[in-house]
C-alpha cells in the first residue's frame, strides 16, 4: 500500500507576541515523513528558541531513522537552560508514517493527538517509558487511507479560557469540534485553518498562549493532468492528447484553442457554459470525458492568485472557502490544491494568435511563467509535480 | 397609526349612577344578543347577501342588515341612545365572523344566550361610536380643577331624570371643536361622571382638550365591580424617523431578549441584551418594560426592528443535555406578545412597523460564512462554526442573524434553471412565470433582458394563475433589474 500524506499547519503567537513559541518541523523523505511538533518554555524569543532547536534536533534525528531516545538525549544536552526556571524544557510531539502504511507516534507532555478514522475519533493506544528523567508516550500504528491526524499544543485546549469558555476548550470538546467539522474531501489545510480559526474567535483574536495545530491526512495518491496551450507542432496534436487521456488520474484542459483540439481529436463536441458565476473569470466548457474545461492564461492567473492567498501564512478560512465557489479559477483550485497530490502539466509551446496582437497583454512567457509559478506553489504544499513541454 | 386607547376609570359613581350604569349595560347585553340570535337564524341569507364582489364583509355594509324595521324592534330593550353603535358593534362582530370563517369553515358563531342577561353575568362592553356632545358620549373639563368628567348618553327620553339644577355647582367646559359651557337640563338622558387617571392618560386628556378631533370613538366597560371607559384617541403621528441602521431582537437561552444592531452593510454596531423577567411577576408590565427598552434603543439608533416570527415554525433555541431541557426564558407566547406591542409601540415613536422575518435556524446558521448545520452549537450557549470557525454565543448568534436578514434579502440570487439541447437552451423561473427558449445563436443573456422587459409590460390580470401575486413578482423584477441582471444564479 502507498500512501500520500497530505501534511500542513497552522499557527498564531500569543497576543503582542513577534514570535510563535511553537515550531513545526516537517521532514519528507522517499519512504517517509517525519513531523515534529515542539512547544517551548513561555512565550516570545526564548520560546521560539527552545521549539525551533527541539523540533530541528528531533526531526533531523528521526527522518535519519535514529531512535526517540537519540532524540531526547541530544535535546536535552543541547537546549539552553532558562535562567528564572533553571530548566531547559520544550514539550514535543513526533509523528512518523511510512509510505507503506507503519505509523509511529511519541509524546512528550503535548495534547494528544487526536486520530480520525473515516470522521470517528479512532484513539492511540500509547506506552509510557522513561528516556533521560522525561515521560515519553509512545504508539506505533497502521495508517489507513482517510486517517486524520490532529496534533495540537496547549494553545488549542486553553482557547477562550477565562474568555468566552471558563474552563477553556478541553481537549474532547477539541476532538468532538474536529469531529463535527470533518469532511472527506477536505484537505489538511483546509482543516487545520479552520481548527486555528476557531480557535482564535474562542481567544476573540487576542491568544492568551502559542498556538498551532498541525495536521496530517493519509490519502491514496490522486492525479491530474493539466493541459495548457496546443503543442507546437500541430503534427503532433494526436499524440500529445492521446497521452494526455491514456494517463491515469484526473483530466484538467485550460485555453480555447487546446479544448478546441482535445474536443476534435476526441471527436467531442464543446458546450460552453452560460454560468457567469464571477464576472473576473471566464466561463467554463464541458467535453465529455474531461473533468474541466477552463479558458486559459486568465483563469491561470485566477487560479495561481486563489492559491498564493491560501498558501499565506495570513490567510484564513476566507481564502480557504473561495475555493467551494462554482467560477472556473476555484474549481481549478481546489482541484489542485484539495483533490490532487499529483500533477502533470502538458504545456504547448504554440504560439497564441491572439498573443500575438501587440497590444495584447499577455504572451508566451507569461504563460510558462504562470504554470512554472504554479508548480513551485504546489510543490511547496507538498504535491509531486511533473512538467512536460510540448 | 396615531391611534391609542386609554383607559379612564369612572370615580365613585353614586349608587343611582351605578344603577343607571347596570341597567344600561343589561340593555345592551339583551339588544346585542338579540341581534345575533336573529343574525343566527338568517345567517346564510346575511352570507350571501352582504358579500362584495371582491368576496370581503365591511362593517358598515353588515351593519346595514339592522335596517329601520329592526332598529325599531330593538326599542323594547331600552336601547335608544345605542342603537348606532349597536349596529357598528354588530357589524364588527360579524365582519370578523366571516373574515375567519374564510380562513376556518369550522369557526364558531358568536356565543349568544336564548334568554336575557341576569345582572350578576359578565357584560359585554357598551360601545360608543361617535364622539359627541349631543349624544352617545363626550367629555368634559373643569378648567379651575383640572379636572375631566365623561358625559354618557345611557337611556332614553321615558328614562330620563328629573335633574335638581342648583345642585350643579361646578361649571364644566365640553372638550368640543366649540367648548362652551355644559347646561343642566330639566330632564336628562344622560350621567355626568367624574374620571380619575395618571398621568400619562392626564398628557392625552390635555391634548384632547387642544384638539378635540382626535377623540374617536369609546367603550364602558366593567370590571371587578367598577366602571371605565376605554377610550379611542388619535393622536398625530411622530415625525417619522429615517432609518439607518437594522436592530435584530431576539429572544435568549440564556438572556431574556438580545439585540445587535447592523449597520446598512450588515456590520455589527451595537450589541446588548435585556433582562427584566425576575423584576416582577405581572406578565403584561414585563413585556410592556421590555417593549418601551427596545423601542428607545431603536429610536436612539434610528434602527429598523427586525423580529422573530415564531408563528407557525420556531426557532429551536430549546437545548437538552443530560437528560435537562434548557429553555428559552422568553416563551414563544410571551415573545408574540412582545411583539405585538412593538408594532404599536415603536410607530408611535415615528419608527417603521417591525419586519418580522422566519426564525427557523437563526441560532444554527454561521453570519459569517452562511454555513447553517444543527452541529455548529456545540452547547446550550455556545456556538462554533464548522464551515470557517466563527464562535459566538447563542444568544448574540440569534439577534445577529436577524438584523442582516432584510439586507440578504435584497441580496438574493434569481435563480434560474437552465437546461440545454443540441438547438439551444432552456431558461425557466416558474416565481415569475419565465419560460424562454434561447437558440443556440442567440445571445441568452440579451434574450433574458428582453423577456423580462416584457413580463413587466404585462397586466396584473395575466398572473392570476401565478404562484406568487403581481405586488411579489413585480418586486423580484425590480430587484434583478436593480443589479443590473448580476445576481442571477443558474441551477
Amino acid at each position: 500500500m502507498s500512501l500520500y500524506i497530505d501534511v500542513s499547519y497552522e499557527s498564531i503567537n500569543k497576543y503582542r507576541e513577534e514570535l510563535c513559541g511553537d515550531k513545526v518541523e516537517i521532514i519528507r523523505s522517499p519512504d517517509s515523513v517525519v513531523v515534529v511538533l515542539a512547544d517551548g518554555l513561555g512565550s516570545g524569543v526564548k520560546a521560539n528558541i527552545l521549539a525551533t532547536l527541539t523540533s530541528k534536533i528531533i526531526g533531523t534525528i528521526m527522518s535519519n531513522g535514529l531512535d526517540i531516545e537519540e532524540a531526547v538525549n541530544t535535546v536535552a544536552k543541547t537546549l539552553p537552560v532558562c535562567k528564572e526556571r533553571g530548566v531547559a524544557y520544550s514539550t514535543f510531539s513526533i509523528i512518523q508514517i511510512f509510505n507503506n502504511g507503519e505509523g509511529y507516534l511519541a509524546e512528550f507532555d503535548n495534547p494528544s493527538v487526536v486520530r480520525l478514522r473515516k470522521g470517528k475519533i479512532m484513539s492511540l493506544e500509547t506506552e509510557s517509558r522513561v528516556v533521560n528523567d522525561k515521560l515519553i508516550k509512545e504508539a506505533r500504528f497502521k495508517v489507513s487511507p482517510d486517517d486524520l491526524f490532529v496534533m495540537i499544543s496547549d494553545g488549542v485546549i486553553h482557547a477562550g479560557i477565562g474568555q468566552t469558555l471558563n474552563l477553556g476548550w478541553q481537549w474532547e470538546n477539541v476532538s468532538d469540534y474536529i469531529q463535527r467539522t470533518y469532511k472527506k474531501d477536505a484537505s489538511s489545510k483546509t482543516l487545520a485553518k479552520l481548527l486555528l480559526a476557531a480557535c482564535d474567535n474562542l481567544y476573540s483574536h487576542e491568544p492568551g498562549d502559542d498556538t498551532t495545530v498541525v495536521t496530517l491526512k493519509a490519502k491514496k495518491p490522486v492525479k491530474l493532468n493539466l493541459m495548457i496551450g496546443p503543442p507546437v507542432d500541430s503534427s503532433r496534436d494526436e499524440e500529445i492528447v492521446s497521452r494526455f487521456i491514456a494517463n491515469e488520474g484526473k483530466k484538467v484542459i485550460c485555453g480555447g484553442t487546446t479544448s478546441q483540439i482535445v474536443a476534435r481529436v476526441l471527436g467531442k463536441e464543446i458546450k460552453t457554459s452560460i454560468e457567469y458565476f464571477n464576472p473576473a473569470v471566464p466561463p467554463t466548457a464541458e467535453i465529455e470525458g474531461i473533468n474541466l474545461t477552463t479558458e486559459g492564461v486568465l483563469t491561470l492567473r485566477k487560479t495561481l492568485d486563489l492559491l498564493k492567498a491560501c498558501v499565506s501564512p495570513e490567510s484564513g478560512m476566507g481564502d480557504m472557502l473561495k475555493l467551494n465557489k462554482k467560477d472556473g479559477a476555484s474549481r481549478l483550485a481546489k482541484m489542485l490544491l484539495e483533490e490532487s497530490t499529483s500533477i502533470y502539466f502538458f504545456v504547448g509551446r504554440a504560439m497564441n494568435p491572439a498573443h500575438q496582437n501587440p497590444e495584447f497583454p499577455l504572451n508566451m512567457g507569461m504563460k510558462f511563467k504562470l504554470v512554472e509559478e504554479l508548480a513551485a506553489l504546489l510543490t511547496q504544499t507538498g504535491k509531486h509535480i511533473s512538467i512536460e513541454y510540448c | 397609526m396615531g391611534l391609542r386607547t386609554i383607559h379612564l376609570k369612572l370615580h365613585k359613581p353614586s349608587k343611582l349612577k351605578r344603577e343607571i350604569i347596570q341597567k344600561a349595560f343589561e340593555n345592551y347585553n339583551n339588544a346585542f344578543n338579540y341581534l345575533l340570535k336573529t343574525a343566527f337564524d338568517n345567517i346564510d341569507e346575511i352570507e350571501s347577501n352582504y358579500k362584495s364582489p371582491k368576496g370581503t364583509y365591511s362593517t358598515l355594509s353588515l351593519s346595514k342588515w339592522i335596517d329601520s324595521k329592526r332598529s325599531k324592534e330593538l326599542n323594547k330593550f331600552d336601547v335608544q341612545p345605542f342603537k348606532d353603535s349597536l349596529k357598528f358593534d354588530f357589524g364588527m362582530t360579524m365582519a370578523s365572523y366571516f373574515a375567519q370563517k374564510q380562513t376556518n369553515p369550522d369557526m364558531v358563531f358568536p356565543n349568544f344566550k336564548q334568554d336575557n342577561t341576569q345582572g350578576n353575568e359578565k357584560l359585554r362592553p357598551i360601545y360608543f361610536c361617535r364622539y359627541d356632545t349631543k349624544r352617545s358620549f363626550c367629555l368634559l373639563y373643569d378648567p379651575d380643577d383640572n379636572k375631566y368628567f365623561a358625559k354618557l348618553f345611557l337611556m332614553n327620553v321615558k328614562n330620563a331624570k328629573v335633574r335638581n339644577i342648583s345642585a350643579n355647582k361646578r361649571e364644566l367646559i365640553y372638550i368640543s371643536k366649540k367648548p362652551e359651557p355644559a347646561k343642566s337640563l330639566k330632564r336628562e338622558t344622560f350621567i355626568v361622571v367624574p374620571l380619575s387617571f395618571g398621568k400619562w392618560q392626564e398628557n392625552m386628556l390635555r391634548q384632547a382638550v387642544e384638539k378635540p378631533e382626535i377623540l374617536r370613538t369609546a367603550r364602558l366597560l366593567c370590571r371587578n365591580n367598577e366602571y371605565f371607559l376605554s377610550m379611542s384617541i388619535n393622536l398625530p403621528e411622530e415625525q417619522e424617523v429615517k432609518t439607518t441602521t437594522f436592530m435584530g431582537v431576539s429572544r435568549g437561552i440564556k438572556n431574556d431578549i438580545n439585540y445587535t444592531i447592523v449597520d446598512e452593510k450588515g456590520n455589527s454596531i451595537i450589541k446588548g441584551s435585556l433582562q427584566n423577567c425576575r423584576e416582577s411577576k405581572d406578565r403584561k408590565q414585563i413585556i410592556c418594560k421590555m417593549a418601551n427598552a427596545i423601542a428607545d434603543i431603536a429610536l436612539k439608533n434610528k434602527s429598523m426592528v427586525i423580529l422573530q416570527n415564531l408563528v407557525g415554525k420556531g426557532d429551536k433555541l430549546s437545548w437538552s443535555e443530560g437528560g435537562t431541557v434548557h429553555k428559552p426564558v422568553y416563551g414563544c407566547k410571551m415573545y408574540n406578545d412582545l411583539v405585538r406591542v412593538l408594532e404599536y409601540k415603536l410607530p408611535q415613536k415615528g419608527l417603521p412597523i417591525p419586519a418580522k422575518v422566519s426564525s427557523v435556524d437563526i441560532f444554527h446558521t454561521c453570519c459569517v460564512c452562511g454555513s447553517n448545520t444543527r452541529k455548529n452549537r456545540f452547547s446550550e450557549n455556545m456556538f462554533i462554526c464548522t464551515t470557517c470557525g466563527a464562535s459566538y454565543s447563542i444568544d448574540e448568534l440569534g439577534s445577529r442573524n436577524l438584523a442582516v436578514k432584510l439586507i440578504k434579502y435584497e441580496n438574493t440570487t434569481f435563480k434560474l434553471k437552465a437546461r440545454r439541447t443540441s438547438e439551444g437552451m432552456y431558461l425557466n423561473n416558474e416565481l415569475i412565470g419565465l419560460d424562454i427558449f434561447v437558440h443556440k445563436n442567440e445571445n441568452p443573456y440579451e434574450r433574458l433582458k428582453e423577456e423580462i422587459r416584457n413580463l413587466l409590460e404585462k397586466k396584473e390580470d395575466n398572473y392570476i394563475n401565478s404562484k406568487l401575486n403581481f405586488k411579489d413578482i413585480k418586486s423580484i423584477i425590480d430587484k434583478l433589474v436593480k443589479s443590473n441582471f448580476a445576481n442571477i444564479e443558474i441551477i
